[in-house]
């Protein structure tokens, strides 16, 4: 398990993470997600022991990373992708970082296979693609067999293949038993792998879920009515105070109240209604909704809502 | 799912019942204690790292064309005993003269130990693998003068034994020449680390390792200063020569002023490193 407690880090007058608290508990992927400079790799850097916290403190099962005596068995971790001298071969580089633990050379060539890069384990990493580089790091990480597992943009760079292997392993790692936490900033990959979402922004904690709860925080969703007397209901609906969009003929699109009322609102005035239900959000709005004023760089054109040029229309 | 069980269970309950926790629940694995992180082990992962590289053996290939090639060259047009000022009076210092430059190239060797992982990135997976730090720091010197040491002696005799075929009229074989020439080399092999490791950037440290070695301490005699005078006798390559001198009268330094001065420029810099990767973030 990783605790996290008050983590900040401030880089002068810049605060990169700001008491940041969270739990990675083990047995399931977890999903660290947040706009690109959110404080993600900041964060994992802080855990790894690379970067020094400005106060606050970041344990893995129970000690600071710096205090496990053999850290490679306890934690693996791909903070960087191809962060390998490119005149040196993957084993060797494997090599290398085995041997500060003991681990035998026959521990290497079995990641080698793991990580699918055993064809081409003595070339130089200089010729690898980022995908391979990106695989070779996943090794690193494996290289001790850790319970704890620190992957950052783990499929950056991978083909689809490579995406599907490596959810695959993730999900099998996290059945082991073992603590797996993963960053990205694409909330369609973290739905798609982790159970346990932690969302950052601008260095702060914007939500500590699951991917169900974090979809049924959603509030607000359109309700989408057919009607063959919409017209007459998208009147006694703006009326009571709601917005209306005509999504096509016959076919409403209400905010502002909920599919209930909307329904009552018709039986009360005989309006028979063919379809009525609420727009489930998708993951991706949601994250979106939860971000919004935390990404670093946005453009200003998503926020055109047809809801408002329609009633100013009405 | 039992081990996690186990580890998430005291979370759980209620805090009064702390005391009950079982003993093993705060003992590591047996898995954890069979193989941590030693010394030794670190000097063999470096010794991996260096010899994985082309560039170092073409490094170590290059530092001996280098001091051997000029032993011959400056040798062939030497005569003993013809003593004409400059290095005429000294046939062994000018020998050695292309150890010198051997010297540069074996700090860039030193300095690429270091700086070469920060410009590649590795330097994270070794302060992962080695979250101490310091071990990473003393088993790149521990290796790189298991390196340098040896192939030092062997070109600094090799100049001497060249020297002795082709300077006209012999040349007396010198112990404490060939010794100091491999204190110097082995010395700013060190010193190139050591700046390395505190500038972090490879051109940044093998600028300096060149102003050190080479640029300024012909350069600073021509200031008008007295004290920066007797500052050129402690640089690296002022001790280098005083240690590897033949002819009585051309030291500048006594033999164990020099030997501690180039140990101090081996080794502060080497600490002062050592201490600011313990402190910085990676």
């Amino acid at each position: 398990m990783i605790d996290v407690q008050q983590l900040t880090k401030r880089y002068g007058a810049k605060t990169a993470v700001e008491e940041l608290s969270f739990t990675v508990p083990a047995g399931q992927v977890t999903g660290f997600l947040g706009p690109n400079g959110a404080g993600k790799s900041t964060t994992m850097r802080m855990i790894m022991g690379l970067d020094r916290p400005t106060s606050g403190r970041a344990t893995i099962d129970g000690r600071s990373y710096a205090e496990h005596r053999a850290p490679l068995r306890a934690v693996g971790a791909l903070l960087e992708a191809k962060a390998v001298h490119p005149g040196r071969s993957a084993r060797d580089h494997l090599l290398s970082l085995a041997r500060t633990h003991g681990l035998p050379r026959a521990r290497v060539e079995e990641v080698l296979h793991t990580v699918g890069l055993h064809d081409v384990a003595g070339k130089r990493v200089g010729a690898f693609s980022l995908g391979m580089g990106q695989r070779l790091g996943i090794g690193v990480a494996l290289l001790g067999d850790p319970q704890t597992i620190i992957l950052d943009e783990p499929v950056n760079g991978l083909d689809p293949d490579g995406v599907l292997w490596i959810r695959t392993l993730l999900r099998s790692l996290a059945a082991e038993g073992r603590t797996v936490l993963i960053s990205s900033h694409l909330m369609s990959e973290m739905a798609l792998t982790a159970e346990h979402l932690v969302v950052v922004g601008r260095g702060r904690l914007l939500a500590d879920t699951t991917v169900a709860e974090l979809i049924a925080t959603a509030t607000d969703r359109p309700v989408d009515v057919v009607s063959p007397r919409a017209d007459e209901l998208a009147h006694l609906l703006l009326v009571a105070g709601a917005s209306v969009a005509t999504a096509a003929p016959g076919r409403l699109s209400v905010t502002g109240l909920d599919a209930g009322t909307v329904g009552d609102l018709a039986g009360a005035h005989g309006i028979t209604l063919h379809e009525l239900h609420t727009e489930p959000a998708s993951l991706e709005e949601v994250y979106m909704t939860l971000t919004g004023d935390s990404r670093e760089y946005r453009t200003d054109t998503s926020r055109q809502s047809t809801t408002e040029t329609l009633e100013q229309a009405a | 799912m039992s081990a996690t069980a186990t580890a998430t269970a005291p979370r759980t309950t209620d805090p009064g019942h702390r005391a009950d926790r079982h003993p093993q629940d705060r003992s590591p694995s047996p898995r954890q204690e069979e193989g941590g992180v030693a010394l030794h082990r670190v000097v063999r992962s470096e010794w991996t790292k260096l010899r994985s590289l082309r560039s170092t053996w073409a490094t170590l290939g290059l530092a001996a064309l280098v001091a051997l090639g000029l032993a011959a060259a400056i040798g062939s047009n030497l005569s003993s005993g013809e003593p004409d000022g400059g290095f005429g009076a000294d046939p062994t210092a000018a020998v050695l003269a292309g150890t010198g430059l051997a010297a540069l190239v074996l700090g860039v060797l030193g300095a690429l130990q270091v700086s070469g992982e920060y410009a590649t990135g590795t330097i994270t997976a070794s302060l992962t693998a080695v979250p101490a730090r310091w071990p990473v720091l003393s088993a790149k010197a521990v290796v790189l003068v298991a390196v340098v040491a040896p192939l030092a002696l062997a070109l600094s005799a090799g100049s001497l034994w060249i020297g002795s075929l082709v300077v006209d009229g012999g040349l007396p074989f010198s112990w404490g020449a060939v010794l100091g020439s491999t204190g110097y080399l082995t010395a700013v092999a060190l010193l190139g680390l050591g700046t390395a490791a505190l500038l972090r950037s490879s051109a940044a440290a093998i600028t300096v390792l060149v102003a050190l070695v080479f640029v300024l301490p012909p350069l600073l005699p021509l200031l008008p200063w007295g004290f920066v005078e007797t500052a050129t006798k402690y640089f690296p390559s002022a001790a280098g020569e005083s240690l590897s001198a033949t002819v009585a009268g051309t030291a500048a330094l006594s033999d164990a002023a020099a030997a501690g001065t180039l140990a101090a420029w081996a080794l502060v810099p080497l600490l002062v490193g050592g201490v600011l990767l313990q402190r910085r973030d990676a």
